[in-house]
């Protein structure tokens, strides 16, 4: 099964897409606060997926895409992004982000975009 | 707004479309079913057109978008490529060319284009096949003449041509970053030509739920329809191929087009990628560039002239520094001198089209072979060398390339070919212009010269050709519109001279001509030898340098009332510079001569003493002291004295 990197700087955003997912059957192989940590657990856990919050202390979101995606051009990431975040949305696509889901998250939709950028 | 800042580099990238187009149209001409020609002709033609239609030149524009009608006919297959239709596309370069120097040089001549395009209609008119038709009215779509243009074009290539109607869920937030989701996905296998709505409203979320994007691809509209529905939160998707709909033949014959081709198509990209590649540069000013070149020049100057002092207070930590300084100075030196290299390519691609012009015009069968066209020569050269060679390939045309049944007769292929070769020999690029016609007459000559009162005694063959460079020489009967007034060939020489260089004639009756053509690679910097004559001091450039021997005066032999000296059993006719520069030669008998080689001449230069070789940087003497033909130029030494640098072709 897949596993999957979640990063978000809320605890309460992390445990509810924890719990979306592992209910799906997906494994959790980390979570990170902020991008440096998202970064990290990235290099040493390789996840197959990674839900990538846009707004987060110390390294936020669109920053920590482009890191990763310097690391592994063809890491496969989810922005979580709220409503009227559109432009950033976009520039998080520019630069690699291959879908994004919105907050607050209804569980079909984030299932629907996992299973999708997984191919 | 205000176009004159677009000024300039309309200008120049008109010239480059100019040019492409005649090549163009020159391979044309050869491959008349090359459709990829014509295809890329039409790219050019079209550039030209909006180009010249944004800066408000109508005439230009009118006149390129005739041009395009007859070339869209060759393309639809409506018209036949034949010499007279090709004879007009040069006469509207031609004339666009006319019109865009008018531009250029600020004349207000209206040239009238009534009769260019009323031949225009009638060839139009005239030779219209039954065309069949396809491709036309293909778009019941919005797309205004440059979409349908480039959808055309990647047709012709054999791309797909898509357009995916792109529903998303009802319920879909942030439907702007969805929608540009998808569009960077199609973006990534293809090119997107336009969106509807428009990209600006769907960013601004102007659209309901579903949207359409039209693109070009190589990709099967299946896969497409894969790649997008790979996306989340997307209803549906229905794509269709524009050229299928309307017709399915067509279509049919592209589809299976595009699996054959995908190999072609692959080695096309990499040729438009390597394409791109060359033209990775910025363009400067020349005015700028020669600045820079005379900024480097002064650099040059004082930097020997710190060396001098140095050297003359001996003073060993500034001279380790002045070394440095040298490096870097020498480095510079060659930069700039690479900077200002152009490939002879420039100059040289203008003349297919005349030597096919001129074929016509002499109702002669000539082939143009060019080669070693990326030898590379300094600006200047490259706008100066242009003239004298058409010179020698009018000739090679005219006086030298025999008529067809004279070939024949004397068993020559019947084709006549002239060369134009360039290449580089040490620090000097030599260009020759080799014809295999009937080569000159020596005889011919002999007795022309004769008539002119100049003495041929004793004269070697190679000298008597060598004669053709005279003034008011022509061995021509007849004079042509093409050539044999007379006036061209000293013409020819003193321009070559006045560049450096030098030119020779090889000959040999009845097998055909060479002239040789010798430039040195570039005009500003040169290594020097310096010598002292009757006091004074001159430089004289180590390109024309053979050796440096000395020699006492009683070893000064004469012949034929001139002086030679004899050196390794040759025997060298002798310039005493002193006298041929009206000085007094110092009485001292131990001598030097330098013996230099002024293309296949070889002649002594006698001057009292040598300095040493330095770097010298040439610079002109200004107007007034411009008829001096004995000097090139002056150059400041490091004491900080001018001197004069001795133009060695024009002294033997």
């Amino acid at each position: 099964m897949a596993k999957i990197l979640i990063v978000d700087d809320a605890a309460f955003m992390r445990m509810m897409l924890k719990d979306i997912l592992t209910k799906n059957g997906f494994e959790i192989c980390g979570e990170a606060p902020n991008g440096i940590k998202a970064v990290e657990i990235y290099k040493s856990e390789k996840p197959d997926i990674v839900t990538m919050d846009i707004t987060m202390p110390e390294m936020d979101g669109i920053q920590a895409v482009k890191e990763i995606k310097r690391i592994d051009p063809n890491a496969k990431i989810i922005m979580c992004s709220a409503m009227g975040q559109q432009a950033m949305v976009m520039e998080a696509i520019k630069s690699g982000a291959r879908d994004f889901i919105v907050k607050p998250f209804q569980p079909d939709r984030v299932i629907e975009s996992i299973k999708k950028v997984l191919g | 707004m205000d176009m004159s800042q677009y000024f300039d580099i309309f200008l120049e990238e008109s010239h480059e479309n100019l040019q492409n187009l005649n090549e163009g149209i020159l391979l044309l001409e050869k491959n008349p079913q090359d459709k990829e020609t014509i295809n890329s002709i039409f790219r050019v033609a079209h550039t030209l057109k909006g180009m010249a239609g944004s800066m408000g030149f109508s005439d230009i524009a009118e006149l390129t978008h005739r041009m395009e009608n007859i070339l869209d006919k060759f393309r639809n297959d409506e018209l036949e490529v034949t010499t007279d239709v090709i004879t007009l596309l040069f006469k509207c370069l031609d004339t666009l060319e006319i019109m865009i120097d008018n531009i250029q040089n600020d004349k207000n001549e209206h040239v009238d284009l009534q009769e260019i395009i009323s031949l225009i209609e009638c060839i139009e008119s005239e030779k219209t096949k039954e065309g069949p038709g396809i491709k036309k009215d293909i778009f019941e779509l919005e797309l205004n003449e440059y979409d349908k243009n480039i959808i055309k074009q990647a047709q012709d290539k054999n791309y797909n041509v898509l357009k995916a109607d792109i529903t998303l869920y009802s319920d879909c937030i942030l439907k702007s970053a969805r929608a540009f989701l998808v569009y960077k996905a199609l973006e990534d296998i293809g090119e997107i030509i336009k969106t509807i709505p428009t990209i600006e409203e769907l960013e601004q979320e102007k659209f309901n739920n579903s949207f359409s994007i039209i693109f070009i691809t190589q990709k099967s509209s299946d896969d497409v329809k894969k790649i997008i529905e790979g996306i989340s939160e997307i209803e549906s998707v229905n794509i269709q191929e524009i050229s299928k709909r309307k017709n399915d033949e067509a279509a049919a014959e592209v589809a299976v087009a595009v699996r054959e081709n995908d190999k072609v198509q692959e080695s096309r990209r990499e040729e438009e990628k390597s394409f791109k590649k060359v033209h990775q540069s910025v363009r400067v000013d020349l005015e700028r560039l020669d600045k820079f070149m005379n900024l480097v020049g002064e650099l040059v100057i004082h930097r020997t002239r710190l060396e001098q002092i140095s050297s003359s207070h001996k003073l060993v930590d500034l001279h380790e520094t002045l070394e440095q300084v040298g490096r870097i100075t020498s480095d510079l030196q060659d930069l700039v001198m690479k900077i200002r290299m152009l490939p002879i390519e420039r100059v040289f691609n203008r003349f297919p089209r005349m030597v096919r012009d001129l074929s016509q015009e002499l109702n002669k069968d000539i082939e143009l072979v060019i080669k070693g066209e990326d030898t590379e020569l300094d600006r200047t050269v490259i706008d100066e060398i242009g003239e004298p060679l058409v010179h020698l390939i009018r000739n090679s045309a005219d006086h030298g390339i025999e008529p067809s049944d004279e070939r024949l007769k004397k068993g020559k292929p019947s084709k006549g070919t002239i060369r134009l070769i360039a290449y580089q020999e040490g620090n000097k690029a030599v260009i020759r212009v080799e014809d295999d016609g009937r080569g000159l007459d020596v005889e011919k000559i002999k007795s022309k010269a004769q008539s002119l009162g100049i003495d041929t005694e004793g004269m070697s063959d190679s000298d008597i050709k060598n004669l053709i460079f005279m003034n008011g020489f022509s061995t021509r009967d007849k004079v042509t519109d093409i050539s044999g007034r007379g006036v061209g060939m000293d013409v020819v020489k003193t321009k070559i001279s006045s560049l450096g260089g030098t030119i020779d004639v090889i000959s040999e009756i009845g097998k055909g001509t060479s002239f040789v053509i010798r430039l040195p690679l570039t005009l500003s910097i040169i290594q020097a030898l310096l010598v002292k004559v009757g006091g004074e001091t001159f430089a004289i450039s180590l390109g024309f340098i053979d050796r440096v021997i000395n020699i006492n005066t009683n070893e000064i032999k004469k012949t034929n009332n001139r002086e030679v000296i004899i050196y390794r059993g040759n025997v060298i006719p002798l310039v005493r510079v002193a006298r041929r520069l009206n000085l007094v030669e110092d009485d001292n008998d131990e001598k030097f001569v330098v013996i230099v080689n002024v293309g296949e001449r070889t002649v002594g230069l006698l001057v009292d003493s040598l300095f040493g070789q330095q770097e010298v940087v040439i610079k002109s003497m200004g107007k007034i002291l411009q008829n001096l033909k004995e000097y090139v130029g002056a150059t400041i030494l490091g004491d900080g004295f001018v001197t004069l640098i001795l133009d060695v072709a024009a002294l033997v």
